[in-house]
C-alpha cells in the first residue's frame, strides 16, 4: 500500500503530469497524421527523455504511446484514412457515420471505446501481469501460426457482400508481404534484381494509396461535390442512449481481448482492432449493420487497439521481452534509467512498477479529455471545401509515404496502389482484407515453416497442440458463421 | 449519346473478367517463378519446409479464387461502372507530376504549385478573385505548416 501510495505522489508531480500531458498531445498528432507511425512518435521522443530525471521519460513515452494509438482513428473516421494500422478497422463504420453528417458522434465514440479500453486493460494490468506472462510464454511457432490464420479468418466478416473478393484481397496482401528476403534462406523472392524489393515492399504506402488515395479518385470519378453534409452540431455528438447501451458490452469485451492479444509478442493493435470488430459483429444483434456506419463498429475496434498498450506491457515488464518495436524502446528507455525489466522487477522495484501502472492510467484519462475536448476542432476538418482538403489530404499521403523510409520509391508505391486500388474498388474488391493479408501475411509464413521443420513436415502439429487447435476451430467457426448468417436469413 | 468519359453498359463484367484474367495469369507466373527458388541447403528437406513452398500455396490459392471469379462474372447480371472522369484524370496527373518533380525544385515550390494548381481546377465554376486569393494563402499557410512539422521537428530531409 505504501509503495501504490508513494507512485501516486511521484506521477501526481506537476511536472510528471506536464510530461504526460505533452507525451499524448504530440502522440495524438502523431497518431493523427497517416504515414507517421506510433514507433516514429515513441522514437522521435526518446532522446529526450535523457534529459528528464526519474521516471517523467518514461511516462512521457507511454503518452506518447497511448496518444498516438487513439490518434489514428481520428483520421480514419474523417478522411477515411487510418493514420495508424492499428485504426484501420476503424475506417470501416467510421467514415460512413462522417458522410451521414455523424462525425463527431463517431469521434466521440471512438475517444470513449479508446479511454475505457485502455482502463480495462491497466486494470487487468496491475491484476494478471504474471498470470498473462505465463500464457503469453506458452506460444510457440504452431500457435503463433494459428493465431495468425485466425486473425485472417475475419477476412469473411469484413469483406461485405463478397467474400469471394475478400479471399482475393487477402491473397495479394499475403502474396505483397512475401516480395523480399526469404526469413529462412535468406535468398531473395520476387525482387527481379531490385534492390528496393530485396527489403520488401514497404506496406504503409499501401495503406495510404488504397484506403486514401483510392477513395479519394473514387470521389472525383463519381463527382462526388464539396462538403460531407451538415457539420455534426454539439446535440449530435453524444451518443443516444441506445447506442451507449449499444456499445457498452463490445467495449468490455474488446478490452480483454486487446489486452490478451497484445500481452503476446508480435500480436499488435492492427490484429486486435479486427479481431475485436469481428467478435463483436460475431456476437451483435444488428450485424448486417456493420459497415455502414454502426456505433459499435468503432467501439470494438477502437477499444480493442487501446487495450493492446496495456497488454503489451506485460512481456514487456514481467520477462522483460519487448513485444514490439515501441515496447523495445521503453524497455530501452528503463534500462538508461537503472530499472531492469523482468521477473526481479516486481519483487526489487515494485514501486516504479506501480509509477508505470498509474502513469498509464493517467495517460488514458488526459487523452479521453484532449480527445473529447478537441472533437468539436477536429470535425471542422469535414466542413473544409473538396477544393482545398482534397489536395490536403494528397499531399499528406505523398509526406507520409516519404517519411518512413526517405526513400522515393516509396511514392511509386504509393502511385501503383493508388491506381490499383481505384480499379480494385471500383470492381467492389474490399481493401480491409489485403491490409491484413500484408500484417499477418508474415507472422503466419514464418511460423508455418517454423513449425514444419519442428514436426518434420507434420500438419498434425497444429492438431496436437490444445492451443493451436482451439485457434484453429476458432477460425473455422468465424470463416464459416457470415454464411450460415445469410442461409439463415434467406430462409 | 453517351459521355465520352463514362463507359456503360455491361462493363462491370468485362472489368471482372479481365481483373480475373489477370490474377490467373499472375498465379500461373508466380507458381512458375516461384519453382525456380533457389533451395539453398534444403534440397534434401521437405517441400513443406522450402522457399517455394509458401509462395505456390498462395499463387494457387488465388488461382483457384480466379477461376471461381471468372466463373461468377457469367452468372452476374451486368452492371454499369463510372470507370474515368476529367477531375480522375486531371488529379491523378497532377500528382504524378508532383512526385516526379519533387526531388527536383524542392519541396516547397512543388508543393505550392500542386496545391494551388489542383485547387484551382477543382474550384471549377466557383472562380472568382476572392476565392483565389483565399486558395493561395490558405496553401501558402499550409505548405509552411507541413514544412515546420515534417523538416524541421521531424527531422525528414525533403
Amino acid at each position: 500500500m505504501n509503495e501504490i501510495l508513494q507512485s501516486l505522489g511521484q506521477v501526481l508531480q506537476p511536472f510528471s503530469l506536464m510530461c504526460i500531458f505533452l507525451g499524448v498531445l504530440f502522440g495524438i498528432i502523431v497518431g493523427a497524421l497517416p504515414g507517421l507511425s506510433v514507433t516514429m512518435g515513441v522514437a522521435l521522443l526518446f532522446p529526450i527523455t535523457f534529459t528528464f530525471s526519474g521516471i517523467n521519460g518514461i511516462l512521457m513515452l507511454l503518452g506518447v504511446y497511448i496518444g498516438a494509438v487513439y490518434g489514428g482513428s481520428i483520421s480514419a473516421i474523417l478522411i477515411n484514412t487510418p493514420g495508424t494500422p492499428a485504426s484501420a478497422a476503424t475506417v470501416l463504420d467510421g467514415y460512413p457515420m462522417t458522410q451521414r453528417g455523424e462525425g463527431g458522434k463517431a469521434l466521440f465514440i471512438s475517444t470513449l471505446a479508446s479511454f475505457c479500453g485502455g482502463i480495462i486493460s491497466c486494470f487487468l494490468l496491475m491484476w494478471a501481469a504474471p498470470l498473462l506472462a505465463k500464457f503469453a510464454l506458452q506460444f510457440g511457432a504452431p500457435e503463433y501460426f494459428a493465431l495468425g490464420v485466425f486473425g485472417l479468418s475475419i477476412i469473411s466478416g469484413i469483406s461485405g457482400s463478397s467474400v469471394l473478393l475478400g479471399f482475393i484481397s487477402c491473397a495479394l496482401g499475403l502474396l505483397i508481404s512475401v516480395v523480399g528476403l526469404d526469413p529462412f534462406t535468406g535468398s531473395l523472392r520476387f525482387t527481379f534484381g531490385s534492390l528496393y524489393l530485396s527489403g520488401g515492399i514497404s506496406f504503409i504506402p499501401i495503406l495510404i494509396g488504397v484506403f486514401a488515395c483510392a477513395p479519394i479518385f473514387i470521389a472525383l470519378s463519381e463527382n462526388k461535390t464539396d462538403q460531407f453534409g451538415d457539420v455534426a452540431k454539439i446535440t449530435k455528438i453524444l451518443p443516444t442512449a441506445e447506442e451507449f447501451k449499444k456499445i457498452v458490452i463490445p467495449i468490455l469485451r474488446s478490452g480483454i481481448l486487446g489486452t490478451i492479444i497484445g500481452s503476446i509478442p508480435a500480436a499488435g493493435g492492427d490484429i486486435a482492432a479486427f479481431v475485436s470488430y469481428n467478435e463483436t459483429k460475431r456476437f451483435s444483434k444488428e450485424p448486417e449493420k456493420f459497415g455502414t456506419g454502426h456505433v459499435e463498429g468503432i467501439a470494438a475496434p477502437e477499444a480493442g487497439n487501446n487495450a493492446v498498450t496495456g497488454g503489451a506491457m506485460v512481456p514487456m515488464l514481467s520477462l522483460g521481452i519487448p513485444g514490439d518495436s515501441v515496447t523495445a524502446i521503453i524497455l530501452g528507455a528503463l534500462m538508461s534509467k537503472g530499472i531492469q525489466p523482468g521477473p526481479l522487477l516486481f519483487k526489487d522495484n515494485i514501486s516504479q512498477v506501480y509509477t508505470i501502472f498509474i502513469g498509464m492510467f493517467c495517460a488514458n484519462i488526459i487523452m479521453f479529455l484532449l480527445g473529447i475536448l478537441g472533437i468539436r476542432f477536429f470535425i471542422k476538418v469535414t466542413r473544409i471545401p473538396r477544393h482545398i482538403l482534397t489536395p490536403a489530404i494528397l499531399i499528406l499521403c505523398v509526406l507520409g509515404s516519404f517519411a518512413i523510409n526517405n526513400n522515393t520509391v516509396d511514392l511509386l508505391v504509393l502511385l501503383v496502389s493508388s491506381v490499383a486500388g481505384y480499379f480494385l474498388l471500383k470492381a467492389r474488391f474490399p481493401m480491409s482484407p489485403m491490409i491484413l493479408g500484408i500484417i499477418l501475411g508474415p507472422m503466419v509464413e514464418s511460423n508455418l515453416r517454423r513449425s514444419m521443420i519442428i514436426s518434420e513436415g507434420s500438419f498434425g502439429i497444429f492438431f496436437q497442440r490444445p492451443l493451436s487447435l482451439a485457434l484453429l476451430a476458432l477460425s473455422l467457426i468465424t470463416l464459416l458463421t457470415p454464411f450460415f448468417m445469410k442461409k439463415s436469413k434467406v430462409s | 449519346m453517351a459521355h465520352p468519359f463514362f463507359i456503360y453498359g455491361g462493363l462491370m463484367r468485362k472489368l471482372n473478367l479481365i481483373i480475373a484474367s489477370c490474377l490467373a495469369g499472375i498465379s500461373l507466373l508466380g507458381i512458375w517463378f516461384s519453382m525456380d527458388l533457389p533451395v539453398l541447403g534444403t534440397q534434401d528437406a521437405l517441400f513443406s519446409t522450402k522457399p517455394a513452398f509458401y509462395p505456390i500455396l498462395i499463387f494457387s490459392g488465388l488461382l483457384i479464387c480466379a477461376i471461381l471469379m471468372f466463373a461468377q462474372s457469367f452468372l452476374k447480371a451486368p452492371e454499369p461502372v463510372l470507370l474515368y472522369h476529367k477531375d480522375f484524370v486531371v488529379i491523378l496527373g497532377s500528382l504524378m507530376a508532383y512526385i516526379i518533380v519533387l526531388p527536383f525544385i524542392g519541396f516547397i515550390p512543388s508543393t505550392v504549385f500542386f496545391t494551388v494548381g489542383a485547387g484551382y481546377y477543382l474550384l471549377a465554376q466557383k472562380k472568382d478573385k476572392g476565392q483565389i486569393k483565399k486558395l493561395l494563402l490558405i496553401n501558402l499557410a499550409l505548405v509552411g505548416a507541413l514544412y515546420v512539422l515534417f523538416v524541421r521537428m521531424l527531422n525528414v530531409p525533403l
